[in-house]
């Protein structure tokens, strides 16, 4: 009676998405969302995409929601980084303002038209900031200065965790909040191919002037480190010993079964 | 007590700084006019070139701001095609056909930006990566979420809210696949939409003002006011049409969310 079981819908980036290719290239074919559908004997939707920001998974997981609005639901939530988006909700339009041009996971590199993708990729990404330096930059904007910049690219990510964890609140269905990564981690990358911890920093102080970043740090329902936006609280920094390799930094086996209990543990506190 | 407060957003149909009213000293546009009518306080989120998300999102922080106030929400939705990435309100992708040359450096680099962001959709296009109804359908999608997202959020708290469109939501996703007009293609797109979750879901709203049918075919305000527009050139309302939508606006909320007068007309001769 598959109708009768509780339905989790989860959502996230390369940490939660099976079809990630280093998953398959190293057999691994389990996340952790399965683990834990599989310990609590839930049905399941995993709606996560490698390379997704946090609109998209706002978006995803709403979706889900609204399709199978009958069901008893439960939504986890694994968010990821500032640095990414995917235009029109659509993933592989997706922008990863990276340090360096990534490889994007869900291609296969032998492709013949694999460059092709990956250039274009690139050069949305290049004409984007190109674009958004041309504002900056120019006095006569002064609505679009570098701090308005940040400040709005940090508002857009916060909301979107925020009003998912409202929308559900407001539908009486579980929620559960982790991060793959920081949420903060390569924020400065949108306009700079470089690192700049101070920049970041900078960023991050600013943020919490903003309306969600309070409201976010009031979240009672946070697996791990209760403050979701705190450095060094993310599953990337947690579980570096868990990864599949040096090379290959996503979890193991073990790394998705410890994500896993975490989730099933912070469930069993707050809705059991 | 205190006066009711009225939020609203949309794109350059409810923006008063943009640069058609300003040129054209348009001062008295349909989110002001409807609150001198109904004597309420107003926050306009509104941007020309905005996109829908843009529209929802900025309406949302409004509301999280001033939740202590008795708010009004009224939205005039804009397309689903367009994008402001990051809700940044100067970079606004409007894909559109008609768009003047701008200025470098903004012009230059918001055309190459758009024309690569064409390019990469109609790549997946051309190698099958998805097929036109599914971009459709996607783009549709992630706009009208946020239309019935809103919807459903203001409800929720208890907020009135009331929906409108400056332009038809559908219209225009054809311009991704090819930049010219074609009105069999835009047709399709309408088809397809029907499908859609949310599609249906709005479909059903009670609360739009207009054409009940939120996609019903010239029910936008581009379509109705075109005797209103400030020129054949400049195609937003002049200071009349931006009544007409203010008065659009108020006789909806009066209809929905007004108490009804219980009082028999005595004037009534026998």
């Amino acid at each position: 009676m598959s109708t009768t079981k509780k339905l989790l819908i989860t959502g996230g980036d390369s940490f939660t998405d099976p079809r990630g290719s280093f998953y398959i290239k190293n057999g691994i074919k389990y996340v952790w969302a399965d683990y834990v559908a599989k310990t609590l004997d839930f049905d399941l939707i995993n709606v996560s995409r490698c390379g997704m920001g946090n609109e998209y998974i706002n978006g995803k997981v709403i979706d889900a929601i609204e399709e199978n609005i009958d069901r008893d639901i439960v939504v986890m939530a694994n968010w990821s980084a500032m640095n990414r988006t995917a235009l029109w909700n659509y993933s592989f339009c997706d922008i990863r303002f990276s340090e360096k041009l990534k490889n994007n996971p869900m291609i296969d590199e032998t492709d013949d038209e694999y460059n092709y993708y990956e250039e274009l990729h690139y050069e949305a990404t290049t004409t984007l900031r190109r674009l958004w330096w041309s504002y900056i930059a120019d006095k006569n904007y002064p609505e679009c200065s570098k701090e308005d910049f940040w400040s709005s690219v940090v508002n857009v990510n916060l909301r979107n965790i925020y009003l998912l964890d409202k929308y559900c609140r407001l539908n009486n269905i579980p929620i559960l909040h982790h991060r793959a990564l920081s949420i903060f981690s390569g924020v400065e990358w949108i306009l700079k191919n470089e690192l700049n911890f101070q920049l970041r920093n900078r960023i991050i102080f600013n943020s919490r002037k903003n309306q969600y970043y309070k409201k976010i740090q009031k979240f009672k329902n946070v697996v791990g480190d209760p403050d979701l936006l705190k450095h060094g609280t993310a599953c990337f920094d947690m579980y570096e010993k868990y990864f599949i390799s040096k090379e290959e930094k996503h979890p193991n086996e073990k790394g998705h079964q410890l994500i896993a209990s975490s989730f099933v543990d912070k469930y069993i506190e707050l809705y059991s | 007590m205190d006066k009711k407060l009225l939020i609203v957003g949309g794109d350059s149909w409810t923006d008063p700084n943009d640069t058609d009213y300003v040129n054209n000293n348009i001062t008295k546009i349909w989110p002001s006019e409807v609150c001198k009518f109904l004597d309420w306080d107003l926050i306009n989120t509104a941007k020309g070139g905005a996109d829908n998300l843009y529209v929802a999102g900025q309406i949302i922080d409004a509301i999280e701001k001033n939740k202590h106030k008795d708010i009004v929400v009224m939205a005039l939705w804009s397309q689903a095609f367009r994008l402001v990435p990051f809700d940044l309100p100067i970079a606004q992708l409007t894909f559109n056909i008609y768009w003047p040359q701008l200025e470098p450096p903004f012009g230059p680099a918001k055309d190459d930006c758009q024309l690569t962001l064409l390019q990469l959709i109609r790549l997946h296009l051309k190698e099958g990566v998805l097929t036109e109804d599914e971009l459709i359908d996607k783009v549709a999608n992630s706009s009208l979420r946020q239309i019935y997202m809103l919807d459903s959020y203001c409800k929720n708290l208890g907020i009135p809210i009331i929906h409108h469109r400056a332009l038809h939501t559908l219209a225009g996703i054809e311009w991704l696949f090819k930049s010219e007009i074609d009105w069999e293609r835009r047709a399709r797109v309408l088809e397809v939409c029907k499908q859609n979750y949310y599609y249906q879901k709005i479909s059903k709203f009670d609360n739009v003002v207009g054409n009940p049918d939120f996609f019903g075919k010239y029910s936008a305000c581009f379509d109705m006011y075109e005797k209103y527009y400030i020129s054949e050139k400049e195609k937003h309302p002049n200071e009349a049409g931006h009544q007409l939508i203010a008065h659009s606006f108020v006789n909806k909320y009066i209809e929905l969310y007004e108490e009804r007068s219980t009082a028999v007309p005595s004037y009534v001769y026998n």
